[in-house]
């Protein structure tokens, strides 16, 4: 009788399990906020996300950089509705970035603007006013072009899956071990008393 | 609803983590071996269900199920809660880990406040689960936001209430559907 019933529970333990392992194939997505960084001179382009693939929009994102020992807010301001928000560094080291979506959720990361992010000046020759006409300013097709480029490399979501079964792995893992442990000691106990 | 690490002050984390892991062991003290298989899949359950978001309504909302474990486990729930919340912030990064009381807190009010309603007599058994589950979203959210006040951040408890109301009735829904499956499934449980 006892067996049965031992058969029963292991039964519909499995069969948890197994109901669980059905939810994988859909979309694996929350809480966490993942920032992608892309520098596009003169711009430093972040893109906020929610672990998964939900845009983080309308977070207040701050960038701040080391002055002095001390940290120095830079600008400040929020995501657009595709999660993207960009500011032009004036200075080459490390600058922090923290969005904070203010419901509880919350980035802080840091990127390195080389020297290389600022193109050298040009060669400083005697510019006549009709030289310098000829110069032509970027126009905004050429500026939507630069912006266009801007690809941020979308996460597989084989990684989130891969640490699902391992955290799932570690938690029945651990509980065995601890299940038998315990056992351990009740028996242990038992003998003695 | 995980906070996230440097959003409350370190003195309100640190003071919110002695209390979880006081109630933590309080709840974990006295465990029998054969709770221990039963607790550990539900923990993995736990872990897993946040982690899936749904798309409905042009949104998307995920599961969270402390009122069902609130249920199921009354005080045990508590070691429950944050060992999954445990294994989500190291593998995931989903809340902060100087924060994890604070979240542990937040997330076993959910499921202490259903086991408290669960010890109603006389109430249809349905309604009860139903407020198990919508409580057991509402209760953490309105502590999330009580935090949120101590440490001058956030937009505001209606903020937090109005987004969450929805996935409230929503879990109240499917905590009466997990509930009915369990009791045709596992009727000693509830015994």
């Amino acid at each position: 009788m006892t067996s049965i019933r031992m058969n029963n529970n292991k039964t519909f333990l499995l069969s948890l399990l197994f109901g669980l392992t059905l939810f994988f194939p859909y979309q694996v997505e929350a809480h966490g906020i993942h920032v992608q960084v892309s520098q596009v001179q003169p711009d430093v382009i972040i893109k906020a996300m929610y672990h998964g693939s939900k845009i983080c929009t309308n977070a207040k994102v701050t960038i701040t950089f080391q002055q002095d020992g001390k940290e120095s807010v830079f600008t400040e301001g929020n995501t657009d509705k595709e999660g993207i928000f960009s500011f032009k560094p004036d200075h080459t080291g490390t600058w922090t970035i923290i969005v904070d979506d203010e419901m509880g959720h919350r980035k802080k990361i840091a990127t390195e603007i080389p020297t290389t992010f600022f193109p050298p000046a040009p060669t400083t020759a005697v510019q006549t006013p009709e030289k310098m006409a000829q110069v032509t300013p970027p126009s905004p097709r050429m500026e939507e072009q630069t912006t266009t480029r801007v690809q941020f490399t979308e996460r597989s979501s084989w990684p989130y899956i891969v640490k699902i079964f391992l955290g799932v792995v570690l938690i029945l893992a651990l509980s065995f071990l601890f299940s038998r442990w315990q056992k351990k000691q009740e028996s242990r106990s038992s003998r003695l008393s | 609803m995980h906070i996230s690490d440097g959003i409350l002050p370190v003195s309100i984390s640190i003071a919110a983590d002695a209390a979880a892991l006081t109630l933590v062991y309080a709840g974990g003290k006295n465990l029998k071996s054969d709770e221990i298989p039963k607790m550990g899949v539900f923990t993995a359950a736990l872990f897993i269900i946040s982690l899936i978001n749904f798309p409905i309504l042009g949104t998307s909302i995920h599961l969270g199920l402390y009122g069902f474990a609130g249920i199921l486990f009354g005080m045990r729930a508590l070691p429950i809660i944050f060992v999954s919340l445990l294994f989500q912030c190291l593998l995931f990064q989903h809340g902060g880990l100087l924060a994890i009381g604070a979240n542990t807190l937040n997330m076993g009010s959910g499921a202490l406040i259903s086991a408290l309603i669960w010890q109603l007599r006389r109430i249809n058994r349905d309604f009860l689960s139903f407020c198990c589950g919508f409580l057991g979203v509402l209760v953490p959210v309105f502590l999330l936001s009580l935090f949120f006040i101590m440490a001058h951040y956030g937009r505001g408890m209606w903020a937090l209430i109005t987004l969450y109301l929805i996935p409230a009735i929503i879990e109240g829904g499917i905590t009466v559907f997990i509930y009915r499956f369990f009791v045709k499934v596992k009727p000693e449980y509830f015994k």
